[in-house]
Order: structure tokens, then C-alpha cells, then sequence
């Protein structure tokens, strides 16, 4: 065995020279020994930051957690998504057709109409009657510029409702508007 | 350079532990290295293992009992931590133990730090196939030079067993050499 071995040794520091074949970089070794001495101080620092807790802290903070959400947890109803989704079907649909309506009348009608003109004679009236002592005499004057108003067409400040009464029934033209009304 | 035995007592004094430790690096740096590259291949990887071997010769030098030379105590500490580096690396790329050296050599002709010639490329290639005790003894013995007492020291196997495995090892890589070159 002995023999055996020598003779496979020499084969080996034959062929190969007894050399692994590694190498290293230049002045590695000059400078593996600062890197052993930064690591070697680096495991020398301190690891606590040195904040603590109380004792049992961690121990208790489950059940302090859970103990805490738990009066929520009572509270909340489960209620299934189906469900919710259902309710709100009629509103959607009824909240499309306002909006389609009102996306119609402001966007698709093609004649531009004065709201006023909507108005009717007996809304005027009506509104005069109610807003009587909102109305100047210069208010009629301005409105209708080509009209001449008679002195005794103007609404004096302080009218009785005799006089007013007599007033509209001798106007042809109110009487047949107050039959109707 | 200061004899072991006062190196030992400087060591273990941490009033001169630091100094001590800086020449314990001068003093064996590359030895370890040597050892440790042999085992783990690649550079970088040596000199990581080699800088956690020192750290840990610090940080344990105070239960070093003294029963076996400096050296062999670190040199022992660098073979452990040498082979958990080696069989973490296996772990993660999830390759069987016997199988990394392979896959490590395998890179080696296109590494910066391997300047061998295709005899000794193929001369690790051999070394990889062997089971790891054996790759062991065969580098410690054939390319470190130790004696059989000092591996077994290190190893933790008896002189006899050693010589066994170093024979099979010498066979197998002889005949592995010869298959590739002929």
C-alpha cells in the first residue's frame, strides 16, 4: 500500500506540480488585516439602542389588543353585498332618468326659450298683488316706456280695499281676468 | 515574532488583546487562507470566511484550553466555518452537499483568481468528486503538508482513519487525471 501510494504521489507532483492553481489580488493580504480589525470592531459596537419595555409587555399586548377591538367588533352588522347592491337598483334607476331628463331639457332642446315667457298673466298678477310694496311707480315707468300712464293708474302708497275693489271691477279687462280666476 | 505561548497570554490579557490579535493575523493570515480557499473556491468567498474565522478566534480565544497548538485550534475553526459556509451555499441554490464543490469548480476557468493550467483545472475538477472528509484530508495533507496527528487533531478522526481516506483520495483523483488526459 505504501509503495502504491508513493508511486500515485509521483504521478501527481508530475503532472500537476503540486499546485492548486488559486490566486489572489495584489496586496491582498496587506490589506485582509485592516478589514479583520474594522470587522472584528464593528462586532464590538454596541447593540442595544437601550430603550425597554415594562415587564410582561409583550406578553399582555394580545390580549390588551384584542380587548380593545372587541366592543366594535359587536356593533358591526354583516350585511351580505348582494344585498346592499339590490337597494340601491331603484335609486340608480330613478337618479338616470332625472338625469336623462334634465340632460334633455338643457342640452338637446334646440330653440332657446326666455323662462319668463313661460310665465302667466295671472302669475304676474298674482306676484303684484303679493309684492305690491316692492313695486315703484318709476318700475312701471321703466318696464313700460311706451305706455302713458294715466295718474290714477299708479299705485298710490296707501290704498284702501273698498278702493281697489271698485278699482279692478271698472277695468273690463281685469274683470274678465278675476271671472275667470 | 512572539512565541505562541506568549501570544496566548497576551490574548486572553485585555489590556494587550488587541495588539496581540494583530499580529495573530500577521501571523497566520495567509495560512488560513490557503486552507479556507481550497475548500470554498472562490476568492470572495474565502475572504469572508476568512474574516469571520478571525472574528471568532477573538471572541472564543478565552476558552481555547490550550491542549492542542494555536494554530490547529484555528485552523480547526476555519475548516468548521468553511464547511457551514459551503453547505449553506448548497442549501440555498438547493443542491445536494455532495454536489456544490462540483458546481463551484465548475466556474473556475473563468474566474479572475485562478491562474492554473488545465491540468490543475482539471485537478480540482478531480478533488470535487470526492466525498468532503476526503477533500479535506487530500488538500490538508497533499497541497498544506500536515501531519497526520495534526489532521487528526483538527478532523477529529483518528491518524488511521486518515490514512485510509488519503489513500482512496490519492487513487481516485490519480485515475480521474489519467481518464481526462488520455
Amino acid at each position: 500500500m505504501k509503495n502504491e501510494l508513493q508511486n500515485s504521489m509521483e504521478y501527481l507532483n508530475k503532472k500537476t506540480g503540486r499546485k492548486p492553481g488559486f490566486s489572489v489580488p495584489e496586496n491582498y493580504f496587506e490589506i485582509v488585516e485592516e478589514s479583520i480589525k474594522n470587522k472584528q470592531k464593528e462586532k464590538n459596537f454596541v447593540k442595544t439602542n437601550g430603550f425597554e419595555v415594562p415587564d410582561s409587555y409583550f406578553k399582555n399586548l394580545e390580549e390588551t389588543i384584542i380587548a380593545s377591538v372587541s366592543p366594535l367588533k359587536k356593533d358591526i352588522k354583516v350585511i351580505p353585498l348582494k344585498q346592499k347592491v339590490l337597494k340601491f337598483i331603484p335609486v340608480i334607476a330613478a337618479a338616470s332618468i332625472v338625469l336623462f331628463l334634465g340632460l334633455n331639457s338643457f342640452f338637446f332642446k334646440k330653440t332657446e326659450e326666455n323662462p319668463f315667457d313661460k310665465l302667466t298673466d295671472i302669475e304676474v298678477e298674482n306676484w303684484i298683488v303679493n309684492n305690491i310694496n316692492l313695486i315703484d311707480d318709476n318700475d312701471f315707468e321703466t318696464t313700460y316706456a311706451d305706455i302713458e300712464f294715466e295718474e290714477d293708474l299708479a299705485i298710490p302708497s296707501s290704498v284702501s280695499n273698498d278702493e281697489l275693489e271698485n278699482y279692478l271691477i271698472n277695468r273690463e279687462e281685469i274683470s274678465l281676468i278675476l271671472e275667470n280666476y | 515574532m512572539t512565541d505562541e505561548i506568549t501570544l496566548i497570554e497576551q490574548l486572553k490579557n485585555v489590556q494587550t488583546k488587541e495588539v496581540a490579535f494583530r499580529e495573530l493575523i500577521s501571523q497566520y493570515k495567509e495560512r488560513l487562507y490557503w486552507h479556507i480557499r481550497k475548500i470554498v473556491i472562490s476568492h470572495d468567498d474565502a475572504d469572508d470566511v476568512l474574516q469571520n474565522t478571525f472574528i471568532k478566534v477573538f471572541k472564543n480565544i478565552e476558552k481555547f484550553k490550550e491542549d492542542s497548538k494555536l494554530y490547529s485550534w484555528m485552523y480547526k475553526i476555519a475548516t468548521n466555518e468553511s464547511i457551514t459556509f459551503i453547505n449553506k451555499r448548497a442549501k440555498e441554490r438547493n443542491i445536494d452537499i455532495a454536489n456544490i464543490r462540483t458546481e463551484l469548480v465548475s466556474n473556475l476557468q473563468s474566474d479572475v483568481y485562478f491562474s492554473g493550467d488545465d491540468i490543475q483545472l482539471i485537478l480540482q475538477k478531480a478533488i470535487a468528486t470526492l466525498p468532503q472528509k476526503q477533500q479535506l484530508v487530500f488538500n490538508m495533507k497533499y497541497f498544506d503538508g500536515l501531519k497526520y496527528n495534526e489532521i487528526s487533531e483538527i478532523l477529529e478522526t483518528s491518524a488511521g482513519a486518515l490514512k485510509a481516506s488519503y489513500f482512496h483520495a490519492v487513487k481516485k483523483i490519480e485515475y480521474y487525471i489519467k481518464t481526462q488526459t488520455n
